[in-house]
């Protein structure tokens, strides 16, 4: 029995594979054993399979990484057979597709409407010069990598995608059923990542596939290794099949616009395959030969174009390191995830990707928009206001998500500097500062020490001093004592709770004597009336620490403050102490870069 | 990027033969694309992914920047001569002349061919830190440079070249302090910090020093390629932080990078710097001392004049004399013992027997 | 697109049927993976025991532990070679085998970090320290833990404690047996378990059993070597009797097969009754089960004997004269439980344990002192 399957079907069938596949992949990026979370799951897999990201690192480092040997295949098959994976595999091609159809369904039983939409499609999918536009794209890009500047993510269909689905899709399709995350998701800036990703999908009503016929690097790096590919679309001209009719029903489906009906140009084509099936003579065929109505290359001839891309993008690169952001002009907000590389070497890397943004369990590593300036534009940054705490201790998921090593695969022991990693001492993101204009003790006089109970280090990173303070408009006239009840005039109406085991009594102006501590009371309860007040202390007030229990002698209410310092030689930036700070907006203790193992020397401490 | 060029092919052909034809050329090419991936992929491959740190900064870091010593004076005491100078009545110039006071120091320990050979390229480290006058006394006179320069060309010195890496803008460093002027009238080369100078450079441990701060640090090693001879010249100082900057701590300006980090720790940091380089001779200048305000000073009230200039092998013994000058205890500047401890030099400049020498006499 | 009847070329389909099948390839290499734990998801599964230097100043931590060395001479510091040695023994992959993380190592005050709720069971026996690591094995995992004791006995306390009967002799050690999915064995004073997640892992299991044993022989010959000086002239000649360790002494007649083992502290509940082995019997002995313990002395055997002879009476068993016992037996029975006998021979305490009646006990114990006077030990 013979299988009715012709090409265009098991082509849909494998697209759909593929957008299927990554909509799981991004799904099951979240840890954890099970089948539906990270588990084994090779996340990184479509990304893996990348060529264009495989030559943009090994321009930018010089080097080929392991994970990326996947693209070997990719590249291999496109030099034989073309831009199959475009056709049958790029998920991101598959909804440009998916929409473009969508666009173009003829749904109204208009007489004449078919052909008016057939005429319509032929017209979209006429071939057009500007497809000459990605080349230019895949020159600058791969000339900013040559000088270490690595741009590709931004416009690969691959990254975007998975960084679209990570941080815009994921995110908002969650947020009604919370399968995905606990709480829900902040990433910054988006409305910006969304704005591209919807962008690009809606282009496809202006041309079928528009993003990959005139933007997408990542296609015009296999128009070009499709240069020699020995089997190819072309039209045959033989007896058996008679004449083209010139029907150009084969343009009017075609989803590269490589205009298969004449000059077929070779390295537009998709291999979408629906020429094969529209050509109503069976005259398409996919064989190891040229088109009978010729063949051409490439779009037209860009040499011009393409020495200009190039020489902007390999000024690019130059022109950013003249900003300084990556050394001395670096942003001190720029907090890079655990196992960064140092600046210059992580930029040659970072595919924008969002894979650690989308697996850090506390959702802190963000999409930077200004942090990393231009040349960073959505690169990771840590947030300590937006997750959900700090850099967890115990957690190297960002590093074991990376598919470029941007950010390195660190073992546990590495990060906590333990083992054999004992000398190198732990990875350390930067260094907490105190704001004393903003900490609650520090400059309101008002208890607190969340930040030094919370530090995870050990031994604590925060340490503190204690003081007694006295407290403004917390002067009061003795008037009479009954063993440890104290009855006082004169205190204005407090705006602490004085009973709160925090504050305590003592006699004015004693505090010029040599212990800081005459002479001190903790108030356990008080009541405050306008006439009088009566504070209940912990003991009877001694008149040997400096009380005078005489009618008019003045007593002060000081406050026990913890004001906390940090240790910055075991501070390793995890960003806990800020994310958890009462201070909602400007917090009172934050972190920023210094310090960071990532510099190398002269961070700050030696 | 077109069809295949039909002029070009034998007419004998058909079109089949033809099309087999382009086939195979295009298999080929195919196949070169292929295995170009492969072929890069095996030769850049990483499987382990990349270093922590930078392997580049570590690869061209090297073991200090050299020892300029006499071999012949290594491992012994090392020599040392202090001569007073005189203002020379008639004249009028308010200081002594250096180079009448270095001459004669020279001539004490054998004259500066004991020390250059003819042939020899020398660096003379000059403190430059300062764009201010040379009457401020913050930076090496350029008289002293004048003097040292011309002397070493007479000793038949193939070049003299000058460096520092200054706290100011290098350009007006040297021009202020009259250092370029007195470099290009004599004959020595000014050789400004550029960045391409600076590598990445490690201090091997000696004692209990070394190999802690200089690690992989950015160090002003471009001038020192090619050089045989290196001379200290070097102003006597108070400075806040250090207790005082004389000769080891003229070589904090070749320092790159961040340095300022290393004030946390300053005596570890020049006594570590003692071990970066040991320079073949030191000239201590101490016609005009720093007492206050230091190390920029800034006030002709800052100085005393005092009229001494000592020349030594031995950086830690001319910065222990220096001490004397200033007044002070060796142990107020705690380097000079940590750099004794070190073996960099010797802490007492008397046990080196000093000849005391006096132009007025 | 309008759908046409049309037939479709065999290369077309074909071409087409290889499509799917590169999906199904690429479906099935993302299945097979998929059990592979992502490093990330072993490290947010587990918390790991804490470690020192953890967030030390770097360089500051090598001094911190060089000055902490004085303080506590030769026990922190020797008990950490140990350890890093012990951990070093696990290797990194055997053929089929690979490790999924770096091995941890424990001590007795960590130990229950890992195995909580069995870390007094090792404790009890002796324990000094512990490694263990997981690796992958074709589709399953593999713990393996690597326990190192006090002393031989120690080693074969923790062994004998949890063996199961039934189990099937392990062809790598004289104490080993392997189960379904888990191996056990003894080697001097090292005990190690070797537990899959899933049966027939056999091989793994002994692959990974048989690297630990290589790498534990040349330490253990150096060991000996470095121990033959002192021991040499006590080891000459042939074995007396007197020297001959309690699990050579049982009858054997009645035997059951793996069921030795030796209570190295607290035996049968009794607190202060130490390195008792016991043998259980099979039907003809009513499954009683046969006790030997080597003392000091004779009279630290008597001792011994009168520390369980109250205890069995303070839980309510009772003495009786029975004609028949081995001389200067002790016989005691509790309805409902059993019969138990003790007498001492010279420095040996022995005794039957557990006799569902009387007979079946003085049988045992009959047995026994026959046993010993066999080996001359009638003393």
């Amino acid at each position: 029995m013979r299988i009715p399957l012709n090409i265009v079907t098991a082509r849909r069938i494998s697209q759909i594979f593929f957008v299927l596949l990554t909509l799981w992949l991004c799904a099951v990026a979240t840890l954890g054993a099970t089948f539906w979370r990270l588990s084994g799951w090779q996340v990184n897999f479509i990304l893996q399979l990348d060529p264009l990201t495989a030559l943009g690192t090994l321009l930018a480092t010089r080097t080929w990484y392991a994970q990326l040997l996947w693209a070997i295949p990719v590249i291999a098959l496109t030099a034989f057979l073309g831009r199959v994976f475009c056709g049958f595999a790029c998920p991101l091609g598959a909804l440009n597709q998916a929409v473009g159809w969508l666009a173009r369904r003829v749904t109204a039983k208009i007489p004449g409407a078919r052909a008016a939409a057939l005429r319509a499609r032929l017209a979209d999918n006429r071939h057009s010069p500007w497809q000459a536009a990605k080349y230019y794209v895949l020159a600058f890009l791969l000339a900013s990598a040559c000088f270490g500047s690595l741009q590709t993510g931004l416009l690969d269909p691959l990254p975007l995608l998975f960084r679209s689905l990570n941080m815009t899709v994921a995110p908002v399709v969650d947020a009604g059923f919370q399968a995905l995350f606990l709480k829900p998701r902040h990433y910054a800036s988006a409305w910006l990542l969304f704005t591209v990703f919807a962008a690009i999908l809606g282009l496809n009503f202006l041309r079928p596939r528009f993003f990959c016929r005139y933007v997408c690097p990542l296609g015009a790096l296999f128009g070009l290794l499709n240069r020699f590919a020995p089997w190819r679309m072309g039209k045959r001209d033989d007896a058996a099949h008679g004449e083209c009719g010139n029907c150009t029903l084969c343009d009017t489906y075609c989803e590269g616009a490589c205009s298969p009906s004449g000059a077929l140009v070779a390295s537009e084509c998709l291999m979408c395959m629906n020429c094969l099936d529209a050509c109503p003579k069976e005259r398409m065929t996919f064989a190891g030969r040229a088109s009978a109505g010729g063949e051409e290359h490439l779009p037209e001839p860009t040499r011009r174009g393409f020495l200009f891309a190039a020489l902007t993008g390999a000024l690019s690169a130059p022109l950013w390191t003249i900003g300084g952001l990556a050394e001395t002009g670096k942003n001190p907000l720029l907090i890079r995830p655990p196992g960064s590389l140092d600046e210059a070497r992580f930029l040659s890397r970072c595919l924008r990707c969002g894979q650690c943004m989308r697996v850090c369990p506390t959702n802190v590593i963000q999409p930077a928009l200004t942090e990393a300036g231009l040349e960073g534009l959505w690169t990771p940054v840590l947030n300590y206001r937006l997750g959900t705490s700090g850099c967890q201790v115990q957690c190297v998921a960002c590093g074991n998500v990376c598919p470029t090593a941007a950010i390195r695969p660190l073992t546990l022991d590495e990060k906590l500097g333990q083992g054999k990693f004992a000398a190198k001492g732990p990875v350390r993101l930067g260094t907490a500062f105190f704001d004393r204009s903003r900490c609650l003790p520090w400059a309101f006089e008002r208890p607190c020490l969340v930040c030094q109970e919370l530090c995870p280090v050990s031994p604590k990173a925060i340490y503190t001093r204690t003081i007694f303070e006295p407290i403004r408009f917390g002067q009061a006239d003795f008037v009479a004592a009954q063993g440890s009840r104290l009855s006082l005039a004169g205190l204005p109406r407090p705006t602490v709770n004085l009973g709160s085991g925090d504050y305590y009594l003592r006699p004015a102006g004693l505090s010029a004597m040599a212990s800081p501590e005459a002479g001190l009371r903790r108030i356990n309860a008080a009541i405050w009336a306008e006439q009088g007040q009566t504070l209940t202390l912990d003991a009877a007030p001694d008149a040997k620490q400096g009380w005078k229990l005489s009618p008019g002698s003045v007593v002060e209410v000081v406050v026990r403050l913890q004001k906390p310092y940090v240790d910055a030689a075991r501070c390793i930036g995890c960003g806990v102490c800020e994310h958890e700070c009462p201070i909602a907006g400007l917090r009172g203790v934050r972190v920023s870069f210094e310090n960071e193992s990532r510099s190398g020397p002269g961070r700050m401490l030696i | 990027m077109s069809a295949p060029e039909h002029e070009a092919t034998p007419p004998e052909l058909t079109p089949q033969e033809l099309s087999r034809r382009d086939f195979l050329k295009r298999a080929a090419g195919a196949s070169a694309i292929a295995l170009t991936g492969v072929g890069l992929a095996a030769a850049l491959l990483d499987a382990n992914g990349p270093p922590a740190s930078d392997p580049v900064g570590a690869a061209t870091s090297a073991k200090g920047l050299g020892d300029y010593s006499l071999p012949e004076l290594r491992g012994k005491p090392g020599r040392m001569a202090i001569v007073r100078g005189v203002v020379p009545a008639n004249s009028q110039a308010a200081q002594p002349d250096r180079k009448a006071m270095l001459e004669r120091a020279l001539a004490a320990l054998g004259g500066l061919g004991a020390f250059i050979k003819p042939g020899d390229r020398v660096l003379l480290k000059v403190n430059a830190a300062f764009a201010t006058s040379p009457l401020l006394g913050a930076t090496t006179h350029p008289d002293l440079v004048a003097a040292v320069t011309s002397l070493c060309l007479a000793a038949g010195a193939a070049s003299v070249a000058l460096t520092d890496n200054p706290v100011h803008s290098p350009e007006s460093c040297f021009a202020l302090t009259g250092i370029s002027e007195a470099a290009a009238k004599s004959g020595a080369k000014v050789i400004l910090p550029g960045e391409n100078l600076f590598v990445p450079v490690s201090v091997p441990p000696s004692g209990n020093i070394g190999g802690r701060l200089i690690r992989d640090w950015p160090t002003l090693a471009g001038p020192f390629k090619g050089v045989t001879k290196v001379i200290a010249l070097s102003p006597v100082k108070d400075h806040r932080r250090a207790g005082a900057s004389m000769t080891l701590k003229n070589f904090y300006g070749l320092l790159g990078g961040r340095r300022n980090v290393f004030h946390q720790d300053i005596n570890g940091i020049i006594a570590e710097l003692a071990l970066l380089v040991r320079p073949t001779l030191c000239v201590l200048d101490g016609v005009t001392v720093m007492l206050t305000n230091g190390p920029t000073g800034g006030s002709l009230s800052d100085l005393k004049a005092m009229h001494v200039m000592a020349v030594t092998t031995d950086p830690v013994a001319a910065d222990s004399f220096g001490m004397e000058l200033l007044g002070r205890a060796v142990t107020e500047a705690p380097y000079i013992k940590l750099a004794e401890t070190a073996g960099a030099g010797n802490a007492d400049y008397k046990a080196l027997n000093p000849q005391f020498l006096d132009l007025g006499a | 697109m309008a759908a046409r009847e049309r037939t479709i070329s065999t290369a077309q389909r074909n071409a087409s049927l290889a499509v799917l099948a590169l999906v199904c390839a690429i479906a099935a290499y993302l299945l097979v993976r998929q059990p592979q734990l992502n490093p990330a998801v072993l490290v947010s599964l587990r918390a790991p025991a804490p470690k020192a230097g953890v967030a030390a100043q770097p360089g500051g931590s090598v001094a911190a532990a060089a000055l902490a060395t004085p303080e506590t001479p030769g026990t922190s510091a020797a008990g950490g070679a140990k350890q890093a040695t012990l951990a070093s023994l696990l290797p990194d992959a055997v053929p089929g085998v690979k490790a999924l993380a770096a091995a941890e190592s424990f001590n007795p005050t960590t130990l229950s970090d890992k195995i909580d709720g069995k870390a007094e069971l090792y404790l009890a026996a002796g324990f000094a320290a512990m490694a263990c690591r997981s690796y992958q094995a074709g589709l399953g995992r593999v713990e393996l833990y690597l326990y190192r004791m006090k002393s031989p006995d120690a080693a074969f306390a923790a062994f004998s404690g949890q063996r199961r009967q039934g189990a099937t002799q392990s062809p790598l050690a004289k104490n080993g047996y392997l189960t379904e999915n888990a191996l056990f064995l003894t080697s001097g004073s090292d005990y190690l378990e070797v537990i899959a997640d899933r049966t027939g892992q056999r091989p793994a299991l002994e692959a990974l059993a048989k690297a630990v044993l290589a790498g534990l022989a040349p330490a253990r010959e150096a060991k000996a070597e470095a121990q033959s000086g002192t021991k040499a002239e006590a080891k000459s000649g042939a074995q007396p009797a007197a020297d001959l360790s309690p699990p050579d002494l049982f009858p054997v007649a009645g035997l059951k097969a793996d069921s030795l083992r030796l209570a190295v502290a607290d035996a049968f509940g009794c607190q202060g009754l130490t390195s008792v082995y016991t043998a259980e019997y099979d039907a003809s002995f009513g499954g009683a089960a046969a006790l030997l313990s080597r003392r000091k002395s004779p009279a630290e055997a008597k001792a011994q004997l009168e520390l369980y002879r109250r205890y069995l009476t303070d839980n309510g068993f009772a003495a009786q004269a029975v004609p028949g016992a081995p001389s200067g037996a002790v016989v005691l029975t509790l309805e409902g439980i059993g019969v138990e006998v003790l007498f001492t021979r010279g420095p040996l305490l022995a005794g039957v344990h557990e006799a569902p009646d009387l007979t079946t006990a003085l049988k045992l114990a009959t047995a026994l002192d026959m046993a010993l006077k066999a080996k001359g030990l009638d003393k």
